[in-house]
């Protein structure tokens, strides 16, 4: 090697580090789950985002609020926008790690010039812009089970007869609910059960979801990212799992994966994209929320995921343009949270239990999982 | 007598090549110490240290001392805890994270009381009535911890152990059951540890004595063989092993292929200590063959036929003559990967499921996601230590003379 | 018994090579799972392509990482080939006090768990605002590194003939020149092979990275790990097998520098 080439390289590579490392003005770091539903809004806005000039640096996480705990307490913010459930919403605005948002100031009016009033439901805190509203459900394989097929809460649990192991997520919401729920609980109880008997109510959980975990016949596997649920039914990993309604939706249409979903016992929950305290980028995250669920882009994510829009309008113009699934022929009406038909018996997520109790469980929940 | 009687007597004087070694030495060995040995005290330091956090709590604490009460204490004490939170909102967050170590769910309580502070009375009641938790026992025990200045809770933590009073070592107690994580985590870890080291040297062993004795292509085809794995990118080996275990992996199928298992009775091979053992026996592997096979190949074969041609069957030969020869680098290749194998990380978070996940993991997730950087710092500094020691033991053998 | 060892070399042989042997054919698939299906078994045509190829190439996301994993990789083994050429030279000088300690520390990197160093790494990073930056990553990934780049350099040394730099000294070079004219040469290959390990190190780095990285540091691995975690698909198996042809490029280029540092030994020998 000349040394001069060397010392060259060497000079170029400098350059393109100093040049890569300072902060570009148009920018936002936008930090989502993954999967399908992360794809649903890089194709529903983020690419129509990029075409008008910005830039967005998507990331992917695995939910909670410990890394955006950090990121905020040792001053180094570097996502700017992430997109949280309602529980961490609320969990993060009350804490100070999500900057305050006047939602007014984010909202471009609906068609008809509604603004705040276009939202189904009210933000529950200060900070989160609502996006989404979808729910934790379970889903199994239609080609192990053809005939009698699990069609409510309890069969998730019944192993006699729907032999195989079940998927369920690495931490403990709708794991306790649902456990709950198939031992007897209703719906409408268990957060006030799991509130008043404290540890009795995640012991008897986790006691349930143990027996599970142990039976010849079932199994746990456990998932973190949201893409793997219809993986694993896929692949045959596991006969149930517990997962995101969408995504079993989207590996459907997409993929032909032989699932069907369980519209029962189904926790709804509603999504939000919060802003971290301290951004440099507050602005441009501030134009980025606004074009995203601005009615026409929120609606245009429907077309890959079917979650259902916070905003009426969008709602609205996704049923009146059936079928919207992006393989033209799938009406994803039916497919949509808030879908009658899918409202039989559901429960809304306790975002109040899950903001007081989220770190208590967690804990309980990672002894029981050590000691499987 | 002098005071110091060594300083005359081992005076060193710096010489021209003294100098210029360490000069040449110094740039790594200066990144190595800021960037990884002083982070590492650090870190073992500040999983005893609680001063700052004792700071935040000074009015509390003083309060405590003046109003001694068991349990929940009185309005003065809330009084002045809520003095301590309003006057340094940064230190808060500190203490919020922490208190959430001692007792989960108050970091979020302690966040939003503080964050909501001006609408709270500073009393008792006023407490009580923004949320029951300020009048729960468990509550104020986790507060009186976190007025210490010196904290052995996270050492405790990382064995199952619980204090109420840290300057009492008698008050030391096992934790409920419930919450016991560690103790059969750390008994995993050297389990796991012994298994692969075992597995490793058992199927090592043979592969180092044929690289040894074989010569030309097929020498170079069979280093090639163990060399690969080794420069391939641990996550493309994890990935090839995931499809290879999975329930429709390529050994399932090949299993009900071949008529040993049926259709529905496939075992399963991963997300469980089964799978984390068999990826790291994998991935540790040319570390046990490497070292042996140096040995091995100093090792003169005469000696070997000499016990034959005296009269040995070739067992007794090899356990009497070879095996004794070619020790040292078997225990060379094991003391390195017990100590490798100890701190694996990546490998059970991605094959080996609850069942299969080790002390590094909860180090990884205490430190990333529950931010526990005390019980992780206790932790590594446990790892650490045990490691460590290893490692003299690994000195001590590969200090001795290979062949006698 | 004879019969016995040499058939569990081979199976111990091929568990080594099975692995990599597997994912190769499979992100060949045309479908969209990590599976192989019976169409692949039965080698139909149109079970393989090379789609998952194409789309790694030309997908943002990858080609960001791989953009990364190069600047990081190249200044990272830049780096601690300088610092580990002068700490190897040093550390092979007899007359360097506390040989065993300063090798011992050098090597640090190697023994204590990833895990751990992350830790460490991340708790100095952040007070020094480095959480984030290319700067951060490089430097630690040039502690990872350099120890790779002292073993593979020393070891070199240890062969090296020291009454050569005696015998140019009194030549009248000073000592400058005799590292410039004499020693280097005598090194070089196990120079390039010393950087070609610690980029190699470099680019099988994700769990420090993980802990101390943003979105603009992301590269292959971490791009592989969000793989394995959240975007499942053959992607990953490509990007895999692309990395098994790098590591067999690796083994080629230092096996072709072994020959030639053996070669300059045995020249260095005979003069």
């Amino acid at each position: 090697m000349k040394k001069t080439s060397v010392l060259s390289t060497g000079v170029a590579f400098a350059a393109l580090i100093a040049t890569t490392g300072l902060v570009r003005a148009d920018e936002v770091n936008v930090t989502s789950t993954g999967g399908a539903y992360q794809r649903s809004q890089e194709m529903g806005y983020g690419e129509a985002y990029e075409k008008l000039g910005h830039t967005i640096n998507w990331n992917v996480y695995s939910g909670g609020l410990g890394e955006i705990r950090t990121q905020v307490d040792s001053g180094n913010v570097i996502w700017d926008i992430v997109d949280v459930n309602s529980a961490e919403a609320n969990t993060g605005c009350a804490e100070g790690i999500f900057e305050k948002i006047d939602l007014a100031e984010v909202t471009e009016p609906a068609p008809d010039g509604t603004t705040l009033d276009d939202y189904q439901v009210q933000r529950t805190n200060d900070c989160s812009v609502g996006t989404v509203v979808y729910s934790w459900g379970f889903a199994f394989n239609n080609t192990v089970f053809t005939g009698d097929q699990p069609a409510k809460v309890a069969d998730y649990f019944d192993t006699a007869r729907f032999p195989g192991k079940r998927g369920i997520w690495s931490s403990p919401t709708q794991a306790i609910e649902l456990a709950l729920m198939a031992d007897g609980v209703a719906p409408g109880d268990v957060y006030s059960y799991l509130e008043e008997s404290g540890d009795v109510g995640v012991d008897r959980a986790l006691a349930k979801l143990k027996s599970l975990h142990d039976d010849p016949n079932g199994g746990l596997v456990f998932w973190t990212g949201g893409a793997e649920p219809p993986e694993l039914l896929a692949k045959g990993e596991v006969v149930m799992s517990t997962g995101w309604s969408g995504r079993f939706f989207n590996a459907v249409v997409t993929e032909n994966a032989p699932i069907t979903q369980v519209w029962d016992g189904q926790i709804m929950d509603f999504q939000n994209f919060a802003v971290i305290k301290g951004t440099p980028n507050l602005e441009a995250a501030k134009a980025f929320l606004k074009f995203a669920t601005a009615t026409d882009n929120i609606a245009e994510t429907a077309r890959y995921i079917p979650y259902a829009p916070w905003r009426k309008s969008a709602v609205d113009k996704i049923l009146a343009n059936e079928p919207w699934s992006e393989d033209g022929k799938t009406s994803v009406g039916p497919f949509l949270s808030t879908a009658p038909d899918n409202m039989a018996n559901y429960l809304e997520m306790g975002v109040d239990y899950w903001q007081n109790h989220q770190d208590e469980v967690t804990e309980r929940w990672t002894a029981w999982k050590a000691g499987l | 007598m002098t005071a110091r009687p060594f300083q005359t007597a081992r005076t060193w004087r710096p010489t021209r090549a003294s100098v210029i070694g360490l000069g040449l030495i110094a740039p790594l060995a200066l990144l190595v110490l800021a960037f990884l040995v002083l982070p590492l005290f650090r870190f073992a330091y500040l999983s005893v240290d609680n001063r700052a956090i004792a700071q935040v709590l000074s009015l509390t604490a003083q309060a405590m001392r003046d109003h001694p009460v068991e349990g929940v204490p009185d309005d003065a004490v809330f009084a002045a805890f809520q003095q301590d939170l309003a006057r340094d909102p940064e230190g808060v967050a500190k203490l919020a994270a922490r208190l959430n170590f001692f007792e989960g769910g108050l970091n979020s309580l302690l966040r939003k009381t503080s964050a909501q502070m001006a609408t709270i009375p500073p009393n008792r009641a006023g407490f009580m009535a923004f949320d029951k938790r300020w009048g729960e026992e468990k509550t104020w025990r986790a507060i009186g911890l976190a007025t210490h200045p010196v904290i052995p809770e996270y050492y405790l933590n990382a064995l199952d152990l619980r204090t109420d009073e840290p300057s009492r070592l008698l008050s030391i107690e096992p934790k409920p059951e419930g919450q016991r994580i560690y103790l059969r985590l750390w008994a995993r870890t050297i389990m796991v540890a012994l298994f692969v080291v075992s597995v490793c040297t058992l199927v090592g062993y043979p592969i180092a004595h044929f690289l040894s004795r074989s010569k030309g292509m097929v020498f170079t085809l069979a280093m090639g063989l163990v060399m690969l794995p080794f420069w391939t990118p641990l996550l493309a080996r994890i990935a090839s092993w995931k499809v290879l275990l999975e329930s429709n992996g390529v050994i399932n199928s090949l299993l009900v292929a071949s008529g040993l298992v049926s259709e529905a009775g496939r075992p399963q091979l991963l997300n469980n200590l089964f799978a984390t053992v068999l990826v790291m026996s994998y991935v540790l592997l040319p570390y046990a063959i490497l070292p042996t096979y140096a040995v091995m190949k100093r090792v003169q074969p005469s000696l070997f036929s000499a016990a034959l041609t005296l009269g040995a069957t070739p067992v007794r030969a090899f356990f009497t003559v070879y095996l004794p020869q070619t020790l040292p680098g078997v225990l060379a290749g094991g003391i390195l990967i017990f100590v490798l194998s100890f701190g694996f990380y990546l490998t059970p978070e991605l094959v080996g499921g609850p069942s299969g996940s080790l002390i590094g993991n909860m180090i990884a997730y205490n430190f990333s996601r529950s931010l526990n950087w005390g019980l992780a710092g206790a932790l590594s500094t446990m790892l650490l230590i045990v490691i460590a020691a290893a490692a003299l033991l690994l000195r001590a053998v590969s200090l001795k003379p290979s062949a006698r | 018994m004879n019969q016995f060892v040499k058939l569990w070399v081979i199976v111990g042989l091929a568990f080594l090579a099975l692995p990599l042997l597997v994912i190769v054919p499979l992100s060949f698939t045309s479908g969209h799972y990590m599976v192989y299906t019976p169409e692949m078994l039965a080698l139909e045509p149109d079970a393989y392509s090379a789609r998952w190829y194409s789309e790694v190439l030309h997908d943002r996301d990858w080609m960001l990482a791989l953009r990364n994993s190069l600047i990081i990789g190249l200044s990272a083994a830049a780096l601690s080939t300088v610092l580990g050429t002068l700490a190897a030279l040093g550390l092979s000088r007899s007359g360097t006090p506390g040989r065993n300690v300063w090798t011992a520390l050098i090597l640090l990197p190697q023994i204590v768990p990833i895990v751990v160093t992350a830790g460490g790494i991340y708790s100095a990073f952040s007070d020094l605002n480095l959480i984030g930056t290319y700067a951060g990553v490089i430097i630690a990934h040039t502690v990872l590194a350099a120890p790779v780049a002292v073993i593979t350099i020393r070891a070199s040394l240890e062969r090296f003939d020291w009454n050569l730099l005696a015998a140019s000294s009194t030549l009248g070079a000073g000592p400058l020149l005799t590292f410039w004219k004499v020693t280097l040469p005598l090194i070089r290959p196990a120079i390039v092979a010393g950087a070609i390990f610690a980029f190699a190190t470099s680019l099988d780095e994700v769990v420090v990275i993980q802990f101390i990285g943003s979105y603009d540091q992301k590269t292959v691995p971490i791009q592989m790990l969000i793989g394995l975690r959240e975007h499942l698909s053959p992607a990953i198996l490509a990007v895999a097998s692309m990395l098994v042809c790098f590591a067999l490029s690796i083994l080629v280029l230092s096996e072709l520098m072994r020959r030639r540092s053996e070669i300059y030994a045995r020249k260095t020998t005979k003069t």
